[in-house]
């Protein structure tokens, strides 16, 4: 039969979790909310940027030669891919670290299908943490980026990879990260950061002559990092609102889970004293009947 | 294409959104290469943006919001400013900015390479900006 001692005592510890676990959901939905919030408050650059972008790109002289307008245009044979890891710094968010780090492995063994060399940068604690352990190079790692991350941090890494792509280090880059799909949703997936696809931008040709000041090529080049540096940064706005929905989803369900193992081990816990006092009852009943 | 007669104006950073489609009859930017003066009916523009104020005026009254590097694009009667970094009158901290202009003139002295003066020159034209928006002139 089971101590109701032991009973008791398991069931203050699940009752000591389950408010721990009550806390973090709570904390991981006021971040949630500050983080969509930046997500939203980037959706005005975003807009205007591609639409300058697309009307810039689509006015550009075509050269001759055919080559690109701007380095981080040129498309190469992919030989040597960087990949950027995005996942959090912290755990306790369901399967959000851990699917990233394995859509990364899927891509890094697809690209060596290839015959491309591939070296990661590494945001976040999780995939750091993870793919230091591992034999590919590691170009970058940001343990803790997410403590506190704005458009500098994202520039900065951003710039750093296009100047190796410019300087022919490396033939493309990729991150891949967690998007924001909804409170529930988080989807895990891969997206080219360099070459720049113009045609991905929607490039319009049509419409009224614009005046460029400096010449449009200048203003492309400026434009383009820009591009680069943004598309990062909302990368990383995105998989840290994604980080704190997981997290939020995931700490609700613990709760959930705690609240019914409270219930049974309470039903058990019944159960075995009321059984020891119909124990302690025939006791007496049949001491007494002996005596007789 | 601008029929009404008015522009619309809107400013924002990668972080956040601030000047919303707001409607006046005249935009001051620092361009990269001179001042720009907007009117409606502009002919479509885009242009590298400096360090400086951007002024609009409706009705008389102008406001002006300091920014710092990026582009600025002309449409129709739109205006969109894409700024590196931006801040109206209530996000300025006055002290702050002095402090700021401060720690930049006295940089100054200090760097070496055009380049980095270039950086410390635009923080020092930068913190100036906000100071004259603060002081709302």
């Amino acid at each position: 039969m089971p101590n109701l001692i032991d009973i008791r005592r398991r069931i203050r510890s699940v009752k000591s979790t389950q408010q721990i676990t009550k806390a973090m959901k709570m904390v991981a939905a006021s971040k949630l909310r500050r983080s969509q919030e930046r997500v939203i408050a980037a959706r005005p650059y975003a807009a205007t940027l591609g639409a300058t972008l697309a009307s810039v790109a689509g006015r550009l002289p075509a050269r001759e030669d055919g080559s690109p307008a701007h380095p981080l245009l040129a498309q190469r044979p992919e030989k040597r891919v960087v990949l950027v890891v995005v996942t959090g710094d912290k755990g306790l968010c369901g399967a959000f670290n851990t699917n990233v780090n394995r859509a990364a492995g899927a891509f890094v063994r697809e690209k060596k299908a290839a015959g491309a060399e591939v070296s990661l940068v590494t945001l976040g604690r999780k995939s750091t943490d993870f793919w230091k352990r591992r034999t590919l190079p590691i170009l970058d790692a940001r343990p803790g980026l997410f403590q506190r991350f704005g458009y500098d941090t994202a520039a900065e890494i951003a710039r750093s990879l296009s100047a190796r792509f410019t300087a022919g280090e490396v033939d493309a880059v990729y991150v891949v990260y967690n998007e924001f799909k909804s409170v529930i949703s988080q989807i895990v997936s891969v997206k080219r950061l360099l070459a720049i696809e113009l045609g991905e931008l929607g490039a319009s040709t049509g419409g009224a002559d614009y005046i460029f000041e400096p010449g449009p090529d200048v203003i492309l080049g400026r434009l383009l990092p820009r591009h680069v540096e943004f598309q990062l940064f909302r990368y990383l706005l995105e998989s840290n609102a994604a980080e704190n929905a997981a997290r939020m989803t995931a700490m609700e369900s613990a709760t959930k889970n705690a609240g019914e193992m409270i219930d049974s081990l309470t039903l058990t816990y019944n159960r075995a004293r009321q059984a020891k006092i119909t124990k302690e009852l025939i006791e007496i009943v049949s001491g007494a009947e002996a005596l007789k | 294409m601008s029929e009404t007669g008015r522009l619309t104006l809107t400013v924002v950073t990668p972080e956040r959104s601030v000047v919303d489609r707001v409607s006046c009859e005249s935009v001051s930017l620092p361009g990269e290469l001179g001042e720009l003066g907007i009117l409606p009916g502009h002919t479509p523009l885009v242009a590298l943006l400096g360090v400086g104020r951007v002024s609009f005026t409706d009705g008389g009254k102008k406001t002006s919001v300091a920014v710092r590097g990026g582009f600025v694009e002309v449409a129709g009667d739109a205006v969109r400013v894409l700024a590196d970094l931006a801040a109206e009158k209530d996000a300025i901290d006055a002290s702050e900015a002095r402090q700021a202009r401060g720690d930049g003139e006295a940089h100054r002295l200090t760097v070496v390479g055009q380049e980095q003066l270039d950086v410390v020159n635009a923080d020092v034209a930068f913190a100036e900006a906000k100071l004259a928006v603060a002081q709302g002139s």
